[in-house]
């Protein structure tokens, strides 16, 4: 076994022990029979860990109604964040496409659905609320203390900063995202007949195939471009009320990779940083990476989100592996490190980016047996 | 180094850090944990005290060890046998300092709550806050009351192993 595989079973083996210690704790507030009661002093018997987990859990418990009395949503706002799990607090203002039949039950949720979007947003801060978007557009939020990762329909990934909120709209044709309160780093999903624009204040972000990181300031706004060219334009004169200007002159400015604009409210440039700490501007992102039964070709976007340097999955069967781990988000080196510690896997390292193949690809004829 | 070796190191060191301090506190709770595992080993697997009711075996017993560690190294015995005491000395060095942790460690307990995925944290707060039992929670959720349970005890373990990181 290797020293990871190891590690990552000694993590495992606490987890479970855990998760015991909480189910027998739960059990015996409900009381046992006389075979649970055995099985539980069976349980406590195979290790000193379960011993430790079960004294731990019994104190968690203690500090767990306090604990719990501090969380600041209420019950029906627990439950709307609940049932949106797997959309991160998408709050469709409105539905986009409403179905013909509505069942009554759907439609009552609906309306809890908005309820709690208004709710939400009025956590976030009422100025939100006034600057909502325009109808037909999903927004997602972020509370105020936590990251949120949300895959958004054309395949992009948008990092949520904390306490924002971005509303987004898609049609046949174009792609739009509009960051209403704080910041998001987008990892855009290619799609060249619906380009992406995303407005930032007084000013809209033209995408090229990009990850780069949009946030709003105290003076204006700031646009980092981690990988890839963002074309910035500024708003005419009648824009700042349409969310589409009909007409533009040229771009102000157009970033490559490890390029920083900062933008004043009226959406002039106030400077542009050709070497931009990334570090620094990435630094709100979470400090490392979790993956469950990912493929190695997600990871790899995880990772380039963070590093200009890229890397590069050529093999299409390694692309496709799927693994499971935890890296620091900025020490790429150990993602590709364990890369190579797979079977059949070779990582070519140039000036530009690092490429990972398979070594079966090197033969140039079929191997016959 | 490597950055894979580095990787490890850093989180055997993170590993480590979480089985020492978690035990290593000035009350030896580790070895607190050996004596009172070797204890019920030791104690019939069938006895009839252990069988009636082995969660008041355990913490007497406990109980009993810290009493016996407290009078061994000449202080004071315990005044009083609450478990609650008992307990929160396996991880807090001394009295003074048990009122400002535990106000401490309910603000971080609050935050890894708050980090909770988000049926977990439902499941989780609206049975300790809002006192629910199961089959409310799994009404409100739109779950049956297994996953209740089920979302629970994730909960409790992923609160267990974040409050771990502070000790």
């Amino acid at each position: 076994m290797t020293e990871f595989a190891r590690h990552r079973q000694a993590a495992e083996q606490q987890r479970r022990a855990a998760e015991q210690a909480a189910s027998w704790y739960l059990d015996l507030r409900e009381g046992l029979d006389e075979a649970q009661r055995q099985a539980f002093a069976d349980w406590l018997r195979e290790s000193p860990v379960h011993v430790a987990e079960y004294l731990a859990m019994t104190r968690l418990h203690g500090d767990m109604g306090a604990a719990s009395a501090l969380d600041p949503l209420g019950g029906d706002e627990l439950r709307e964040l609940a049932r949106h799990e797997r959309a991160v607090v998408p709050l469709r203002l409105k539905p986009a496409m409403a179905p013909a039949e509505v069942a009554p039950r759907h439609r009552w949720r609906a309306a809890l659905a908005q309820v709690a979007a208004v709710l939400m947003v009025t956590l976030l801060g009422g100025g939100a609320w006034l600057y909502g978007p325009p109808p037909g557009w999903d927004a997602y939020a972020s509370a105020p203390d936590t990251l949120r990762s949300v895959r958004l329909p054309d395949g992009t990934d948008a990092q949520l900063d904390r306490a924002s909120v971005v509303a987004v709209h898609f049609d046949a044709r174009q792609r739009h995202i509009e960051i209403i309160r704080g910041g998001a780093l987008f990892d855009v999903g290619h799609d060249p007949a619906r380009p992406l624009t995303v407005r930032l204040g007084a000013n809209e972000l033209q995408d090229i195939g990009t990850v780069f990181d949009a946030h709003q300031c105290a003076d204006g706004g700031t646009v980092t471009v981690i990988s890839g060219r963002v074309r910035i334009w500024q708003d005419g004169a009648h824009a700042a009320a349409a969310h589409f200007p009909a007409t533009r002159s040229a771009p102000i400015a157009e970033l490559a990779s490890g390029q920083q604009a900062n933008l004043r409210h009226d959406g002039s440039l106030d400077l542009v940083d050709r070497h931009a700490d990334l570090a620094r501007s990435t630094g709100w992102l979470p400090p490392d990476i979790h993956f469950e039964h990912a493929s190695v070709a997600e990871v790899a976007r995880r990772f380039n989100a963070y590093n200009p340097h890229p890397l590069v999955i050529e093999d299409a069967a390694i692309a496709a592996t799927r693994i499971s781990g935890r890296f620091h988000a900025r020490d790429m080196e150990s993602f590709v490190a364990y890369l190579g510690t797979l079977p059949g896997v070779r990582v070519t390292r140039s000036q530009d980016d690092i490429r990972v193949d398979s070594t079966r690809a090197a033969s140039p004829m079929p191997r016959s047996l | 180094m490597s950055g894979l070796a580095r990787l490890f190191e850093e989180q055997h060191d993170t590993l480590n850090r979480y089985f020492l301090k978690r035990t290593a506190h000035a009350w030896d709770a580790q070895d607190l944990v050996q004596e009172l595992y070797l204890r019920l080993l030791r104690t019939d697997r069938g006895s009839p005290e252990v069988i009636r009711n082995p969660e008041a075996y355990l913490f007497t017993v406990a109980a009993n060890l810290v009493k016996e560690h407290a009078a061994k190294r000449q202080r004071n015995p315990l005044g009083s046998d609450e478990l609650d005491v008992v307990i929160d000395r396996l991880a807090t060095p001394c009295d003074a300092a048990a009122g400002i942790d535990r106000a401490l460690r309910r603000q971080r307990l609050a935050d890894v709550i708050g980090r909770l995925t988000p049926k977990c944290r439902a499941a989780l707060v609206m049975h300790y806050r809002d006192e629910l039992g199961y089959r409310e929670i799994g009404e409100r959720l739109d779950i049956s009351t297994h996953m209740v349970k089920k979302y629970i005890v994730k909960a409790l373990a992923a609160c267990r192993l974040g409050m771990a990181r502070y000790d």
